[in-house]
């Protein structure tokens, strides 16, 4: 009915209000026709590299991600169900399950993510195809692809194993999460957004703790974005949690953009740096409990329980009420000033991802040296890797 | 035990023996009266409980004759053992004014105790049941006095004297007066009546109703009573006509046979029909015999024939005034002629246990062959001297002494009196007329069969009507006792079919019952259920409890009919009962329907599985065989306990439909984890997949009809008072152009099979957008098992809407937006614009109207039936002259 069919998309030259567009104006969502064909063949090696140097990454980084290439180099031909051996499970997601397995001829280590899928051929072979996007998204703070095949009504997406897990684990671990390193995953965050953005003209949809991984190295990358719109569409059950970080303008069903992004980030920022689900927010009394006892606090408090909202009420919460802050007086006044702006309900008025990169707090903690890959491992009792 | 010599232990003895009884007592009326004693389950209880009484009791006596005053002490109460033992209110008050204390009744020999009893009128059950009750008592009580340990718990299943029966009746009568108790017991013999309203049934098939046979009348007798089956023809055209001359008088010498045990109708009656009546134990003999006092009761047949014909309109459920009748009566109003008889899945075995104890009968020591239920009406036989007369038996010619029977007219030698079949024959007259009546209309395959059973008065005289009533059996299966009566056993007494009572006046002739004073162990007394039930019954314990199937009442009416088109489907005629139920209250219906859950439960090793053809969120769907095509869900159970009461529950709801437009259930496994759903299966596609996955375009007047069959289908259920829960397009098949609804009333059971996630709901693609705003508002993934989501008539009559949407759009409402953002909107208010949609104002009114936010204004499906009816039939023009495209936001549509 619909002639925009997936609602989503900002066809160049709209006359829709598309106001906190950055200049580039591109379409940020996987558009209905086939992707652009990878530009680059997948073993070009050299091609990639060439292109690696345009993207804003260090050194360290862009070796990383050589070795990432070099690695997926050993695997040859298209991945297969046989070809792996399970070596755990690493959490259940989305509408899947994420298994830690090795590659059985490469000895590589990945995570497999499972997604049960009943679809027919057609449609399986297309999201395969729109998957193969994610080959093309090599960045210091994407998670690394290694393929997608489909088995025994599964579609399998393997990825780079990142041995921290994503940042809802840690959470839990850590109770919370400290300025600094937020600093730094921010950061990180942002220039994946950019990245995709620029890119490869797609938003992520889903910005939220459990979808940004880290690892013993520090590094700290986001994944799960929406890069099959078919993929999405085909997924047999959706999964509605008890949190939502869904912007308003969303829930709304109203045009949404990368600016839907920049609110889920601003409330995972809350979050993992009050160590609660913000919304409903919490009462002077919890934050008390939280921030009372010492400002560095370690430990969750038990006394931290959210009241128990039914999903519409925490939606309609969202959508109309204030949106979350954080408690004044407990960071800095930039990193409050930083969420305000990620959290306006209005998306014109919600800063864009360019202004965020360059908003004193990310500039602060770009400049700042935080030892990134010690906190992980401290928290999640892991060895540092021995790799440079 | 009450072994303490010290008085004062005994005393107390006696009171926490007293209180114990008290309570037993308490529970044993409130299951005879307030449960269906006609379940397997009940009557282990009652027995159970009646074995712990006798027990109490004893101890009670143990301990009452070690004291040494102990004749002073009251207890044991006469008058409570009494009423324990299940005396009507009269009897007890008549032993109680002449015996003081259970130790005199036990004095009292059966003699006097029949004396007592049958002043007041009390049926022959009582004297039964008091006598074994005794006897149990006396058994048990010189037991504990030997402090044999080892016997008494050996005894411990026999003290048991079922003692239901009466109480069966007066749980009919709700707690009432055992006053009219006698009355209605006596009413409820199934005596001549029954045999008329068997002729009828032969009538009704062919015309010439006097020359069905005595045994096959019997047989009906007994399927009569023991189904509460009536044949179809109501009693009152035929009684007229064919009541024979009766014997009045006699019911007060032979009281009674139990009341006709309506509750204890089985879902088998076609199988039973086709029984003969196969005699597991001894008891049923005596039981026969209790049928054939029976026949005796002619007065009271024919009062029963009247009033039958008064109260014609009695819904066969609906406990009459005299409801020992009722208990037969009502059903042969009623009973849908609709119904099949052969509604039981067991009729294989029922064939086969039927043939095992068939060959028992004979040899069972404790029934003389003349008992045996078949023949009942015996011959009259006179002396008289024949110069010129044949015997009937041996063919030759008599010369001097000779037997003639005053019924049948034959004649015999004196010394062919010993071969003489015990049945008198039909008379010439009504044979010829039953002969032609049934030309044509025969299959003489079972002419031969049971023209073999050499019983005959006069040989050929038997064949031929012989093979009537097979032949009648044939065509008619209410009375198929009697083919395979017939057929079986030559060398039973039963086959003798030929006489027919109905044919002269006068004919009948009820010989004394010498055998109607069974002793102690085998009589009567033991067995409480109508005389002519006995074999049936027995035999449904002992082969199958899940098929002795609790029915109630109201199955009884449905049972049989005599046009049965002989399909042994057995769900037409549960249907049909379940419609009966649908009479019943509330409460009776709950009850009912957690008996009759056993009905539709089918063995899981009978279903075939062919084929998956797809998941749900509750499990698995497979093409499956079972008696045919059927669709098969079967449920993926985590948790079983929760599941299946649910589970039951929702199955109670199914088997209540009946409509063009929803799927027919069969059927249910109900033995978990084996939890399934067998329905028939559809052939056709589902909307979904014509809407979504083939994309096909249904015009308008297309769209309309199918609308309108989801409709009716829809307000069926919803007059069911069934919400479907889960009305959408993957629910809804199309079926050769015909709408056809599934999945009603599963979603509560769906719901429980989800895993063990808590932390959050998963969705179903396309879900949501059927939710109506109050259910959407109410998700919640915290709780989502534990809770209930508020659906209800309108929550249906919001999925309609969008199913409505989908046929017309081709696609869901919401469609690509994030499960959030449509909770929120639906729960909002917020509704799928329409601006793109070009149908008429009409067509988007409906939409509208179902897609309410307030659920007390969206209409019913009555009302969207004439809307969509009322809708213009053309094609609509559309209408582009309008810039459609300017989208209008869903606030300003509606």
């Amino acid at each position: 009915m619909s002639k925009n069919k997936l609602n989503l998309t900002l066809p160049p030259g709209s006359i829709d209000q598309t106001p906190n567009l950055t200049p580039t104006s591109t379409t940020y969502e996987e558009p209905a026709q086939p992707p652009p064909p990878p530009v680059v063949p997948k073993n070009d090696i050299d091609h990639i590299t060439a292109r690696l140097e345009e993207l804003d990454m260090d050194d360290i980084q862009r070796r990383r991600i050589e070795v990432f290439l070099c690695q997926k180099e050993k695997i040859t031909g298209d991945l297969s169900d046989d070809d792996f051996e399970k070596l755990g499970e690493l959490g259940s997601g989305n509408g899947g399950v994420v298994n830690k397995v090795r590659h059985k001829s490469s000895g590589l280590i990945m995570a497999r993510k499972l997604i049960h899928l009943e679809v027919k051929p057609a449609i399986k072979k297309q999201i395969i195809r729109e998957l193969k996007i994610l080959h093309d998204c090599n960045f210091a703070h994407i998670v690394g692809f290694y393929g997608a095949f489909y088995s025994d009504g599964e579609i399998s997406i393997c990825i780079e194993y990142m041995d921290a897990g994503s940042l809802d684990l840690i959470l839990k671990k850590a109770g919370r999460i400290p300025e600094n390193i937020l600093g730094k995953i921010t950061s990180a965050v942002l220039k994946g957004l950019s990245y995709l953005r620029d890119k490869h003209a797609i938003m992520h949809r889903d910005v939220k703790p459990s979808n940004i991984l880290v690892n013993s190295s520090g590094e700290i990358k986001i994944c799960d974005f929406g890069v099959s719109g078919q993929l999405i569409d085909s997924m047999a059950n959706s999964f509605v949690g008890t949190r939502s970080y869904m912007s308003p303008e969303r829930l709304q069903g109203t045009h949404y953009s990368v600016q839907s992004d920049i609110y889920s980030l601003g409330l995972s920022l809350v979050e993992m740096a009050i160590g609660m689900y913000p919304i409903p927010p919490p009462d002077a009394k919890t934050l008390a409990a939280i921030f009372g006892k010492t400002k560095e606090g370690d430990s969750p408090d038990s006394s931290r329980v959210p009241r128990p909202m039914a999903i519409f009420e925490l939606l309609d919460y969202i959508v109309n009420e204030p949106p979350p802050k954080l408690p004044s007086g407990i960071f800095t006044r930039e990193f409050e000033d930083f969420v305000d702006r990620c959290l306006r309900k209005n998306p014109d008025e919600r800063a864009d991802l360019k202004t965020l990169m360059n908003h004193p707090w990310i500039k602060k903690w770009e400049t700042e040296e935080v030892d990134v890959a010690k906190w992980i491992c401290d928290t999640m009792e892991i060895q540092p890797p021995n790799r440079s | 035990m009450a072994n303490d010599p010290c008085e004062e232990n005994l005393q107390k003895e006696l009171e926490i023996l007293q209180s114990m009884i008290d309570v037993s007592a308490a529970t044993l009326e409130g299951l005879r009266t307030q449960c269906a004693t006609s379940a397997e389950l009940t009557r282990q209880e009652i027995r159970t409980l009646e074995g712990k009484l006798i027990k109490l009791f004893s101890q009670q006596l143990v301990a009452k004759s070690k004291l040494k005053n102990g004749l002073g002490i009251g207890t044991p109460y006469l008058k409570q053992w009494l009423q324990i033992v299940g005396l009507q209110t009269s009897s007890v008050a008549a032993i109680c004014q002449k015996v003081s204390s259970v130790e005199e009744l036990q004095e009292k020999t059966d003699h006097e105790l029949k004396t007592i009893l049958s002043e007041k009128n009390a049926s022959p059950d009582e004297l039964c049941r008091l006598s074994k009750a005794l006897h149990n008592l006396k058994k048990y009580t010189d037991i504990l006095k030997r402090d044999d340990q080892t016997s008494q718990e050996t005894q411990d299943t026999n003290l048991s004297w079922d003692s239901w029966d009466r109480n069966y009746l007066k749980m009919k009568h709700g707690l009432s007066p055992r006053a009219t108790r006698s009355r209605a017991t006596r009413a409820s013999v199934p005596s001549e009546e029954n045999l008329y309203n068997n002729n009828a049934n032969h009538k009704t098939v062919a015309t010439v109703a006097p020359s069905s046979s005595v045994s096959s009348i019997n047989s009906l007798n007994v399927s009569t009573t023991i189904l509460g089956q009536p044949p179809s023809t109501p009693p009152g055209c035929t009684s007229n006509v064919f009541s024979p001359p009766r014997e009045r008088g006699k019911e007060k010498k032979f009281p009674t046979t139990p009341p006709a045990k309506r509750k204890q109708l089985v879902s088998n009656s076609g199988a039973l029909l086709t029984d003969t009546f196969p005699l597991t134990k001894s008891k049923s003999h005596e039981s026969q015999l209790a049928d054939t006092k029976c026949k005796n009761n002619g007065d009271i047949g024919n009062i029963n024939e009247n009033k039958n014909s008064l109260r014609r309109g009695r819904l066969p459920t609906e406990p009459g005034p005299d409801t020992g009748m009722g208990g037969f009566t009502s059903p042969v109003f009623l009973s849908p002629v609709k119904s099949p008889p052969s509604n039981s899945t067991g009729n294989d075995s029922d064939d086969s246990s039927f043939k095992s104890t068939r060959l028992q009968v004979p040899r069972s020591p404790q029934t003389p062959p003349v008992k045996t239920m078949t023949y009942q009406i015996h011959h009259r036989l006179i002396r008289k001297f024949k110069l010129n007369a044949i015997c009937g038996m041996c063919g030759q010619r008599i010369f001097g002494k000779a037997m003639k029977c005053t019924d049948c007219k034959y004649s015999y030698h004196p010394e062919c009196q010993v071969n003489l079949p015990p049945t008198c024959g039909l008379p010439t007259g009504y044979l010829s007329a039953f002969i032609q009546s049934y030309k044509g209309c025969t299959e003489n395959k079972e002419l031969t069969e049971s023209g073999s059973g050499g019983y005959s008065p006069s040989a050929g005289r038997t064949k031929k009507s012989n093979s009537i009533v097979n032949s009648l059996t044939r065509t008619h299966d209410s009375s198929s006792n009697t083919s395979s009566c017939n057929s079986s056993t030559p060398s039973s007494p039963a086959i003798q079919n030929s006489t027919t009572p109905h044919g002269s006046q006068k004919q009948f002739h009820f010989p004394d019952i010498v055998h109607s004073e069974p002793t102690k162990e085998v009589t009567l007394e033991t067995h409480p259920l109508p005389a002519v039930s006995s074999p049936r019954h027995h035999e449904i314990i002992s082969s199958q409890l899940s098929r002795e199937s609790d029915k109630t009442i109201s199955q009884a009416s449905n049972s049989t009919s005599s046009d049965s088109d002989r399909t042994p489907v057995r769900l037409d005629s549960q249907d049909s009962q379940v419609s009966d139920t649908d009479t019943l209250t509330d409460a009776h219906m709950a009850r009912q329907n957690s008996l009759s859950l056993k009905e539709w439960d089918i063995p899981y090793d009978e279903l075939t599985f062919l084929k998956e053809v797809g998941t749900g969120r509750f499990g698995t769907v497979y093409r499956g065989y079972w008696h045919g095509d059927v669709a098969i869900k079967h449920l993926n159970v985590k948790e079983v306990d929760k599941t299946l009461e649910q589970f039951k529950m929702e199955v109670a709801i199914f088997r209540k439909t009946r409509h063009d437009n929803l799927i027919l259930f069969m059927g249910a496994c109900m033995k978990p984890p084996k939890l399934a759903i067998v329905t028939s299966f559809s052939k056709g596609n589902t909307l979904y997949t014509h809407i979504h996955l083939r994309k096909d375009k249904f015009n308008i007047n297309r769209t309309t009809t199918m609308a309108q069959q989801i409709c009716q289908g829809m307000g069926y259920l919803h007059a069911k008072g069934i919400v479907h829960k889960d009305l959408k397009t993957k629910n809804i098949f199309l079926e050769n152009g015909k709408v056809v609804i599934t999945d009603f009333g599963l979603f509560s059971v769906t719901k429980l099979c989800f895993g063990p996630r808590t932390e959050s709901l998963s969705i179903p693609p396309g879900w949501l957008c059927y939710l109506a705003p109050e259910v959407m508002r109410a998700l919640d993934a915290h709780r989502f098992q534990e809770k209930e989501l508020p659906f209800s008539k309108a929550t249906d009559v919001y999925a309609f809407g969008t199913v409505w949407y989908e046929l017309l759009c081709g696609e869901w409402p919401f469609k690509n937006q994030p499960p959030e953002a449509i909770i929120w909107q639906v729960g909002k208010g917020v509704k799928q614009p329409l601006a793109n949609l070009q149908a008429s104002a009409e067509v988007k009114d409906i939409l509208m109207l179902c897609w309410q936010f307030r659920d007390e204004k969206r209409p019913d499906f009555q009302k969207l039936s004439d809307i969509l009816g009322k809708l213009p039939k053309k094609k609509l023009e559309r209408s582009p002259s309008h810039p459609v495209h300017l989208s209008r936001s869903a606030e300003s549509v509606f």
